[in-house]
């Protein structure tokens, strides 16, 4: 079985909107509405994500200390991050969490496809 | 008769009595001090304000060249009159050349109520015109500093410092301290630190009471200027203290002018101007302090607006960028939606009707997608310059493309789009920045010449590609060409024509964010026509 790709955002509409993209593009994805739920899922999953989508401006856990807390286990250290933010300097914190890319909101259906399949972890990896 | 003040220098008691009686014959009552030494002589002319010297020619151990000689050194421009029982000719000739104003002897004092009515019209219109000078070159001064700085309280204090000692012995602000409905001093010229202290000590200890009836208080709520010649003649402290006339004896204030500094909605504080000892003011003096405060309160209420003005801008920006960044999710949930219902269309055998309506839906989306975006460029525009990511692509097939993406829009606008032949022309530019520059012209176009062709070319001029972008349109009045780059800068009417009037400006600040150039001028028969250039080689502007 595919490794899931793991979407994080505190906007249910959106989560869900992505997530259905995802699917119809033949991902199994997990969702979660901020980094403390995103770390519950990651340690219930029994697969680890080929990626996270993350949102940065998130109540109880916002994306950047999720970022810290996952890259602090070394099970998940790896797992790639896509930083997906309405915010204008979206590269920036992209670049200071060492994402492997971001997408700034909003963004259509062919985009976000492109820049999951370019920067999701290589099967069997 | 004007009074005045007489410095009668004579040793003979009775020859004193003498001229006393003559200018009492001629109408004349001065106030007059008689001094017979050179002690009493140096003592009298420490201080200033004397109107007329006379002065006798001879006196024991000195003798009226002296007096001439030392009203020079003094810098006092004081008329001297020499009056003596016996001159040679060579002896006035003397005189005269020393600085005296006329000499006569004793025996002819019939002369002298003349003779002093000249000499103190003669001064009155000489000092005038010297202090006119001295008001001009302050009130010049003034509009310099006030012009100069938009530092409120360092200007303020320049200003006072401006007054003394040429006007007043001390001179001082104070703002209307609209927390406290008080008056505050923001700035105090006082050339002798014991009294400048005194002068803070007192203000500290008797704040200035808003139901006053005379002081800068009173001048503050009333917007009336007060000129008191002599404060000794006061009718009545100001503050109900004793502390406090006794501390303004101590200080020895003499004179006081209070003016209000004219705001719009009433009096934005006072000027206050004062003199010591003999010292006194009037009514010029009062003219002077009303204009000065003219001028402050005017540079405040302009540093006051701009400040106002420069804090609505940074809130516009703010409520832009927060605005902009909440606008963001919800229209990423609808494009994402539109985009699965179209993808889907095809499985679930959706109508034909449908999916235009689909189709028409996203393309709207996309609108406002731009729109928004405008908007946060805006704001971060005017926080910085944009930041570019460049990369290398071929600017003829961008263009394609943003002509293909507003065919739609131009064809319900009834304008054909043509684009010159393409041939490739490859550069290092950021892509995004280039196509909403492109994107906003050819918008640009289509909305101002709807119904005619618009034509775009792209070309090579120079170290530059050039884009250029032709409608036939409603045309751009010359003095139009630059106010439509302004950021939400318009040539018409908002009722009219939509749009937030960003377009243009984003596409000259990245024009020039890539070393370029974008301008407008009228078409050559009609409409007008856009220009966009672009350097060819690789220019890097993080």
């Amino acid at each position: 079985m595919s490794r899931p790709l793991l979407v994080v955002d505190d906007d249910t509409d959106l989560r869900e909107a992505l997530e259905e993209v995802l699917r119809d593009a033949g991902y199994t994805v997990m969702g979660a509405g901020n980094g403390q739920q995103a770390l519950e899922v990651l340690r219930q999953a029994q697969t680890t994500p080929s990626l996270v989508l993350l949102d940065m401006m998130m109540p109880v856990m916002d994306g950047a200390t999720f970022g810290r807390k996952m890259r602090a286990v070394d099970a998940w250290r790896d797992i790639p991050v896509l930083v997906f933010s309405a915010s204008a300097n979206a590269r920036q914190v992209a670049d200071e969490m060492g994402a492997c890319g971001y997408l700034r909101k909003p963004v259509d259906v062919e985009t976000l496809l492109k820049a999951v399949a370019a920067n999701k972890a290589p099967e069997g990896a | 008769m004007t009074p005045f003040r007489l410095l009668l220098v004579e040793d003979n008691a009775n020859d004193a009595a003498l001229v006393t009686a003559e200018l009492e014959q001629a109408g004349y009552r001065p106030t007059t001090w008689r001094v017979e030494t050179l002690e009493g002589l140096r003592g009298a002319l420490a201080m200033d304000g004397w109107d007329l010297v006379l002065c006798d020619y001879r006196l024991p151990g000195f003798s009226a060249l002296q007096v001439l000689a030392m009203l020079h050194e003094l810098g006092r421009d004081v008329p001297l009159i020499v009056l003596s029982s016996q001159l040679s000719e060579e002896q006035a000739v003397t005189l005269m050349k020393a600085g005296a104003r006329d000499c006569f002897s004793k025996d002819r004092l019939t002369r002298l109520g003349p003779a002093v009515a000249r000499e103190l019209e003669e001064t009155r219109v000489r000092r005038e015109r010297v202090r006119a000078e001295v008001d001009r070159e302050i009130l010049a001064r003034a509009s310099e500093l006030l012009t100069a700085s938009l530092e409120q309280e360092a200007r303020l204090d320049q200003l006072v410092q401006l007054l003394v000692p040429r006007v007043a012995d001390w001179s001082a602000f104070f703002l209307h301290d609209l927390e406290r409905s008080g008056l505050k001093l923001v700035a105090l010229a006082q050339p002798d630190s014991a009294r400048r202290t005194l002068a803070l000590t007192l203000h500290q200890r008797f704040p200035l009471e808003p139901q006053a009836t005379g002081g800068p208080a009173y001048v503050l709520r009333t917007g009336t200027p007060e000129l008191v010649p002599d404060v000794r003649e006061r009718p009545e402290p100001i503050p109900a203290d004793a502390a406090h006339p006794r501390g303004v004896e101590e200080m020895g204030l003499r004179s006081v002018v209070n003016v209000p500094l004219p705001g719009r909605d009433g009096a934005l504080g006072v000027l206050s101007l004062g003199t010591l000892g003999e010292r006194t003011l009037d009514r010029v003096d009062l003219a002077l302090g009303q204009e000065l405060a003219r001028r402050t309160g005017l540079a405040l209420e302009n540093a006051r607006l701009f400040q106002e003005a420069r804090e609505a801008v940074r809130l516009r920006d703010e409520f832009l960028t927060v605005a902009a960044h909440e606008l963001r999710t919800p229209l990423t949930t609808l494009r994402l939606q539109l985009g699965t219902l179209l993808q889907r269309s095809a499985a679930h055998h959706l109508d034909s009707e449908v999916v235009a309506r689909l189709e028409r839906s996203v393309r709207q989306v996309r609108r406002l997608g731009t729109l928004v975006e405008g908007l946060l460029d805006v704001s971060q525009l005017s926080s910085g310059e944009l930041s570019l990511m460049p990369e290398r692509f071929d600017l003829e097939e961008l263009v394609a493309e943003v002509l293909e993406r507003y065919q739609a829009e131009a064809a319900s606008a009834g304008c054909e789009l043509r684009q010159s032949p393409r041939r490739g022309l490859w550069g290092t530019w950021d892509r995004l920045r280039v196509d909403q520059a492109v994107g906003a012209l050819i918008s640009n176009a289509v909305k101002f010449g709807p119904g005619r062709p618009v034509e775009v070319d792209v070309g090579k001029v120079g170290g530059f590609a050039r884009i250029q972008v032709r409608d036939r349109g409603i045309g751009l009045p010359a003095d139009q060409v630059e106010r439509i780059f302004e950021r939400f800068g318009r040539a018409v009417s908002s009722h009219s024509y939509g749009g937030l009037g960003l377009g243009l400006y984003l596409t000259r600040r990245a024009a020039e964010a890539h070393g370029g150039r974008a301008w407008a001028e009228p078409g050559p028969e009609e409409g007008a026509r856009f220009t966009l250039e672009l350097p060819l080689e690789k220019e890097t502007r993080e």
